[in-house]
């Protein structure tokens, strides 16, 4: 005997359907995105109008189209260099995140690591990790070892922050809710706290990812033999502007790529609204 | 905790007779808070008795310590006097044998209404989930909810949600249902019907209902007794008894002198104790009542 639905109550209808045609989809990323993406050709070609008629020399500005044309030109070193930088940014997010995740939840579940380790680690914050660079090549030499690691600094502590803020905004109603069903420590933390901590998570992860890729370059910088930020040194030195504007773009498409993976991974897991769970649990 | 939990079991067996569960008893209990601003109490020194299979509602105005009273029955929160038997058990740690709904429908926005539905199913790992989700569908039937057992929580309207949370509490089909003021966030015309949806939820399932309202009219629609209290410290000023109402209750019943007799009789009860003023004084609505 179903009772029918009031009419007060309506469904919300508006949840896009999974387009499968890859047409569709650039049609409705354009539709979604032109004022972004008119703005961005927009200041591409007042920059290549500007270069042009005012003939600013290439080592101080190279136009646009010049930069691309190095980009293609020497894609086959930058390429090279590409995957020394993109090996050293994925391998110091996801220490990273395997240490900084289990850090966060010992953080949440233990006040006694909530008053001594985490209290260190936002002092820490203090120190511009980029001036750790010298010391860590001291310790760990040249190498990859020390770009992971200052990676691995860069990346930690948005992720710890972001979990333990994640893990802690469970309402107070979830967790008296698993209690009288009865939940163990382990189902509570599993089954209420890490999926509503989610959004959170996924939050810091996407800020880690752009501060790796700072971190990688940054110890390239200091201690480099190979990767983009050596190359782009290099360059610089040598007033090879064009080239040093090329370097530039590739980090960039590093970045977006690497921001993009998690948003999709992002969207893949979290297929609900975390904006309407926040509102609820602020409530 | 191994004994509630075979008692599910066969309840899932073998079917249910009529006013089954243990009668709740309250036993003088205080509760006093240690907030920033020095001890505030909470409930003050109160005892009553909830029979199996009864429908009773808490009716107090805000902050008058209603909530406090289902964590306490309920073994969330300890109290700072007295105690709370449920059957000859000494509540003493989280009661699981209840199903809970509170003002805020909690659900789990990654979960399916489904699989929201059968989450104390799954924790409480009640066998065989064949049968309990059978019953999770027939509960969401009888809600108005089918066709969305695969729907995720933020597609469905503020009044479906708290229908699929009050499913959740019934689905291990508990004996003791605690709601805590469930229509409280809901408008006007959506919180009437989940007032009859929940009595023709409730009367297939004969569990004993503690409801905590402050809508005086909710409160003497739904219950079979009334516990009227008052502001904090929370105090029982009288119990309501509803019996001349009777059941299956429907719009007639609001017409029925006695549904007004008795709202009547609480604002009186509100007025007295200066929870409600009772209108201008000119009118003589006190006096007339007296």
């Amino acid at each position: 005997m179903a009772l029918p639905l009031t009419a007060l109550e309506k469904t919300n209808d508006q949840k896009p359907g999974p387009s499968t045609h890859l047409g569709a989809r650039v049609k409705k990323y354009i539709a979604n995105q032109w004022m972004a993406l008119a703005s961005f050709i927009g200041v591409i070609l007042i920059w290549e109008i500007y270069v042009r008629l005012a003939k600013v020399p290439a080592y101080v500005l190279p136009a646009p189209s010049v930069i691309l044309q190095a980009m293609i030109e020497e894609s086959p070193e930058l390429l090279k260099h590409s995957w020394y930088t993109l090996y050293e940014v994925i391998l110091g997010f996801l220490i990273g995140g395997a240490i900084g995740i289990p850090l966060a939840i010992l953080i949440v579940y233990s006040k006694f690591a909530e008053k001594t380790i985490y209290a260190f680690l936002v002092a820490s914050q203090a120190i511009p990790k980029v001036a750790l660079a010298p010391l860590l090549i001291a310790w760990f030499s040249y190498g990859m070892t020390p770009k992971i690691v200052i990676t691995t600094l860069m990346c930690f502590f948005p992720i710890v922050v972001n979990t333990v803020v994640g893990l802690n905004s469970t309402p107070s109603e979830m967790l008296y809710l698993a209690r009288s069903l009865g939940a163990s420590g382990f189902e509570t933390f599993w089954k209420f706290r890490f999926p509503h901590g989610l959004p959170s998570i996924f939050a810091g992860l996407k800020v880690a990812t752009s501060l790796a890729v700072v971190g990688a370059v940054v110890g390239e910088y200091v201690a480099g033999v190979n990767g983009l930020g050596y190359v782009q040194m290099i360059r610089a030195a040598f007033v090879r502007t064009t080239s040093v504007f090329a370097i530039l773009m590739y980090l960039s498409i590093l970045g977006i790529v690497l921001f993009n993976l998690i948003s999709y991974i992002e969207k893949r897991v979290i297929r609900w609204d975390p904006k309407q769970q926040f509102e609820r649990a602020q409530e | 905790m191994i004994n509630s939990k075979n008692d599910e079991m066969n309840r899932a067996a073998t079917g249910h007779s009529e006013k089954r569960g243990q009668t709740v008893s309250v036993e003088g209990v205080s509760k006093v808070y240690q907030t920033a601003g020095g001890p505030l109490k909470a409930i003050e020194r109160t005892s009553f008795k909830i029979e199996p299979g009864e429908f009773v509602s808490v009716l107090g105005p805000s902050g008058c310590g209603k909530t406090t009273f289902l964590m306490v029955i309920s073994g969330l929160i300890p109290c700072t006097e007295g105690y709370v038997m449920i059957g000859d058990r000494k509540v003493e740690k989280p009661y699981t044998d209840l199903g809970f709904v509170f003002q805020r429908d909690i659900l789990m926005e990654w979960r399916t209404v489904l699989s929201n539905v059968m989450l104390p199913v799954e924790i409480k790992k009640l066998k065989p989930v064949e049968k309990y989700q059978e019953r999770a569908h027939e509960l969401l039937e009888m809600a108005g909810l089918s066709g969305f057992e695969n729907s995720l929580p933020c597609e469905l309207s503020g009044g479906m949600r708290q229908r699929v949370s009050i499913c959740r509490a019934l689905v291990s089909d508990p004996p003791i249902l605690l709601m805590d003021e469930p229509f409280g966030a809901l408008d006007a015309l959506t919180r009437e019907q989940m007032n009859d949806d929940l009595l023709k939820i409730w009367s297939k399932s004969h569990s004993m209902v503690l409801f905590i309202t402050h809508n005086i009219s909710e409160a003497v629609y739904l219950s079979d007794k009334i516990i009227v209290m008052s502001k904090r410290p929370g105090r029982i000023l009288e119990t309501l008894d509803l019996s001349d109402l009777p059941r299956p209750r429907n719009m007639t019943t609001k017409e029925f002198p006695a549904f007004n007799r008795h709202i009547n009789k609480i604002r009186h009860i509100f007025v007295n104790q200066g929870i409600l003023s009772g209108g201008e004084e000119e009118t003589g609505y006190v006096d007339k009542l007296s």
